[in-house]
């Protein structure tokens, strides 16, 4: 069980954190840095598109399971497999790479 | 076993005309998951169920052809056309009869609404209902759908009501015959690296007339899965382990007949 594995394992059985986490306003300094003028609530509606859209074919993985490049490779794909507009996807695009980003770069700097 | 060229031609066809997109794929083939197509989106399911081994000879098949779609956010519907055909002694009480051939057909829509995902939150939930039309038969089958994926792992767990009104035709009469039928599913499954999973289903089903539970029996065996990008396949094998009502005298651990000694299913499925 590699480190990543088992921090998500831990947090299900901690059971106070979602695996598919809630954007707070210090996640705005990382978003910011990659798409300038964007909002929180920009990131809330990626959570909830991801969250609804992305699960019908499959289960959704948290956003700590890929890095934010391999998320970006990821949704080239999914984005028209999973029938989400230009805008939709950005929206998920902006939510997956900020939570990612945080885990595995330890949050804003 | 000669059905098993029909049920293999019948799946396998479809390969053949796969389109190249995602399909909302099952990893069990009896327990239903709380997934839900996204608007706009739609699949095609074909079913076929094999169930054979009662206390006289009796062999079944059964397939269905599902139609999904999802209608909204979190919200899908299906039609199903579905048709069984059976085969099985016509002195079914003791047996020595002659081959009895019998074939139905009916249509079936379900929908299907999520309230919370698996993933996100702490435990997935929906609620299901499904309506049939039968020549001789309608049903109404409602259940409540539970799921939890953690990493590799997938766990469901569905609670099953039917109302069932049949038809029958004794010596000019014609009978109206109700059944009240309880399931419980369960299934557990584990996904490995390159899309394959492996688990087991149970399953106890309980059938009441008139408000008295006459029969009772409970099912488990193994599921295997597989997903593409394009599309899924899903093959559970389930005997009948143990009846707690009705037992026959053929075999004290077992129902046989009103259940079959063991039922096969396998699911085909691709996006359209």
């Amino acid at each position: 069980m590699n480190l990543r594995t088992f921090t998500i394992c831990l947090s299900i059985f901690a059971g106070c954190t979602s695996l598919i986490p809630l954007p707070e306003k210090t996640d705005m300094t990382i978003v910011n840095e990659r798409w300038s003028n964007s909002s929180i609530d920009e990131l809330f509606s990626g959570r909830n598109i991801y969250i609804t859209k992305c699960s019908g074919c499959h289960g959704i993985k948290p956003p700590a399971s890929y890095t934010a490049n391999e998320w970006d490779t990821i949704l080239v794909g999914m984005i028209p497999k999973a029938k989400l507009t230009s805008a939709e996807g950005d929206l998920v695009k902006k939510y997956l790479y900020v939570k990612s980003h945080r885990f595995f770069d330890g949050g804003p700097k | 076993m000669k059905t098993l060229p029909r049920i293999l031609l019948f799946s396998l066809f479809s390969i053949l005309i796969t389109g190249t997109s995602l399909s909302n794929e099952r990893r069990f083939s009896y327990t239903y998951e709380t997934s839900v197509l996204p608007p706009g989106a739609r699949e095609l399911e074909l079913w076929n169920t094999e169930r054979a081994g009662r206390s006289f000879f009796y062999r079944r098949l059964e397939q269905r052809a599902e139609f999904e779609f999802g209608v909204a956010n979190n919200l899908m519907s299906a039609f199903y056309l579905n048709t069984t055909w059976s085969l099985k002694d016509s002195n079914e009480g003791v047996g020595g009869g002659s081959k009895e051939y019998s074939s139905s057909v009916s249509i079936s829509n379900e929908w299907k609404y999520k309230l919370s995902d698996r993933v996100a939150d702490p435990l997935g939930f929906a609620l299901y209902g499904e309506g049939t039309v039968g020549l001789d038969e309608y049903e109404l089958e409602g259940k409540l759908l539970f799921d939890k994926e953690v990493n590799d792992f997938l766990l469901a767990l569905n609670v099953v009501g039917e109302q069932e009104w049949e038809y029958e035709i004794d010596n000019g009469d014609v009978l109206l015959e109700t059944e009240f039928k309880t399931e419980i599913d369960f299934g557990i499954s584990y996904r490995f690296k390159n899309n394959l999973s492996i688990g087991a289903e149970a399953v106890q089903k309980n059938v009441s007339v008139d408000g008295t539970l006459l029969h009772s029996a409970f099912f488990a065996g193994p599921v295997v899965a597989y997903a593409s990008e394009s599309w899924w396949t899903t093959l559970t094998v389930l005997p009948q382990i143990k009846s707690f009502t009705n037992a026959t005298t053929l075999n004290k651990q077992l129902d046989l007949d009103e259940f079959e000694k063991v039922q096969i299913r396998l699911l085909f499925s691709f996006h359209l």
